[in-house]
């Protein structure tokens, strides 16, 4: 485990290099995200309706966004979509759960940084935010919504290992259907169950900080095996044509 | 000698309209295998499968006895594998895919990667993107052949490469195989790598295997002769193909004995070179 450990912050050093000025976008990106959300709060004199989106979509995808162009999910044949790191790292004399590792390792350091980064800053400049939570809770807030980045976030390297896709009809538009149900869920959330994803996640840092930490911890523990588990399996049946 | 490769029953299918195999192979160390096939024929197919990059349907592979598609994955540091065409270096320089690559084989030549560079006058400060196709290809290979392994595949190395690096290319390789028990399996159109590099040469056509052959025994198996007398239809033992009075065999022996025997007199036999024998393999047919 430690030669595998070794093995992909090795692989992974290049990438970073090249990385260095995608991160600095990345950091204004989320500066711009932290001012929005704060005069949200502020304009919605402390409630967050409909910004759940924007936030999930940071958690998740902000760190891929700003990858560099040469490492993008690209097509490698006709139906096989892979990272470019990924092909890379199969041509080495390295295992598939380094190569694995590797993608994990860029991943949160393309995301936790930024996300501990726009949460400071939201408690700092937010006296609405400041107001609604004691520092506990908002420990507990943080804790929650980092976890959620790595075991909903994770879930966005599945792509980075590759998929053999399939051009029928019915998978674009089942995949249609179901990315427009969550969109659904989260915008009309507030609706439906009184307050949206981001405000419920509020209720239980204040409520239950400790319990609801100690669950998100776990969550981002087991989700970080799952998504690990399911790469190596997706890694071994994919064809990379 | 236990092959340092060894390929049983290979089948794969890809999409709907092309299948690989079935493919036997056993390459022995020191040797060097062309694989031979026309266009689409399967031998990137193949190769990436032998990587495990592409996953068979049915048969084994095995490098140093090795199951290439199970758990143990150390025979990867035994292959050192140049793909046509290269995924994931864009983004990188010549020096940082030297700094990434190199640690990884502990027989690692830095010797030869500066001697490759210099020969190639590779620039290696220059982003891979940014490089041309032929320097992208010198490249690959300086970062390729110095990692040392017993077994380096080579797919098409040389198809943008000028004339001159050509050369040099082909004198590294022979320089490389010098040193020890190594072996290469090449995939290559280029009838001057195949003749002057290769020991074997394996044909695939249409994703079928049309043979292993030594490539002595294959030239000296082929020969044409012009006949003094125009022919009758009736075809010839180990006939090939015919043009007027010319014909070619694949069976000399039986030829000769048949046309001794029916008094057909010829005026001149020549050998066949390497590239029209291929040609008749791929074509498949007694032309």
């Amino acid at each position: 485990m430690r030669n595998h450990l070794f093995l992909a912050l090795h692989l992974s050093k290049p990438e970073l290099k090249v990385s260095w000025i995608n991160y600095i976008g990345q950091y204004l990106f989320y500066s711009l995200f932290t001012f929005l959300f704060i005069q949200g709060f502020q304009a919605q004199e402390s409630r967050f309706v409909g910004l759940d989106l924007f936030l999930l979509m940071l958690f998740v995808f902000g760190p891929v966004w700003f990858r560099v162009k040469g490492l993008q999910l690209q097509q490698v044949s006709g139906n096989t979509w892979v990272s470019p790191a990924t092909i890379m790292g199969l041509h080495l004399p390295v295992a598939n759960r380094v190569i694995i590792l590797k993608s994990i390792i860029i991943y949160l350091i393309s995301s936790l940084p930024f996300q501990l980064y726009m949460l400071i800053m939201l408690y700092l400049f937010s006296p609405e935010i400041r107001d609604s939570m004691s520092l506990d809770a908002y420990i507990s807030f943080v804790i929650i919504w980092l976890s959620f980045g790595i075991y909903a976030g994770l879930s966005v390297l599945t792509a980075d290992v590759g998929t053999n896709m399939n051009n029928k009809k019915s998978t674009y538009i089942l995949s249609i259907l179901l990315i427009a149900s969550i969109i659904g869920f989260i915008f009309f959330m507030p609706y439906l169950f009184t307050y949206g994803i981001v405000e419920w996640s509020i209720i239980f840092a204040k409520k239950w900080s400790l319990a609801s930490a100690i669950l998100s911890i776990m969550f981002a523990v087991i989700g970080l095996h799952y998504w690990k588990t399911k790469m190596l399996k997706q890694m071994k049946k994919t064809d990379y044509l | 000698m236990e092959p340092l490769l060894y390929i049983a029953d290979l089948e794969k299918q890809v999409m709907d309209d092309f299948h690989l195999g079935p493919i036997n192979l056993k390459l022995e160390p020191g040797t060097i295998t062309a694989l031979i096939g026309n266009n689409g024929s399967g031998k990137s197919t193949l190769l990436k499968t032998i990587m495990n990059l592409v996953k068979p349907d049915h048969g084994n592979i095995k490098i140093d006895n090795m199951f290439v598609h199970g758990e143990n994955e150390n025979w990867k540091r035994l292959v050192a594998y140049q793909p046509q065409t290269i995924i994931g270096w864009d983004a990188f320089t010549g020096e940082m895919l030297k700094k990434l690559i190199a640690p990884l084989y502990p027989d690692w030549d830095e010797a030869l990667f500066q001697k490759m560079v210099e020969l190639f006058e590779v620039p290696l400060g220059k982003k891979f993107a940014k490089l041309s196709q032929g320097v992208q290809q010198k490249l690959n290979l300086a970062l390729t052949i110095p990692r040392n392994a017993p077994l380096l595949i080579l797919d098409e190395p040389t198809s943008f490469m000028d004339i001159p690096s050509k050369k040099l290319l082909i004198d590294l390789l022979v320089e490389w195989m010098e040193s020890g028990n190594r072996s290469i399996l090449i995939a290559s159109h280029q009838i001057d790598d195949i003749k002057k590099l290769s020991d074997y040469l394996f044909v695939l056509h249409n994703g079928k295997m049309l043979g292993h052959f030594e490539k002595e025994e294959l030239t000296s198996t082929y020969a044409r002769y012009w006949l003094r007398d125009s022919l009758s239809d009736t075809r010839i033992p180990g006939e090939v193909t015919r043009e007027d009075r010319m014909i070619i065999s694949d069976n000399p022996m039986e030829t000769e004995a048949y046309l001794e025997a029916k008094g057909i007199q010829w005026s001149n036999r020549s050998s066949l070179e390497l590239d029209d024998i291929i040609t008749i393999l791929l074509n498949n047919k007694k032309m």
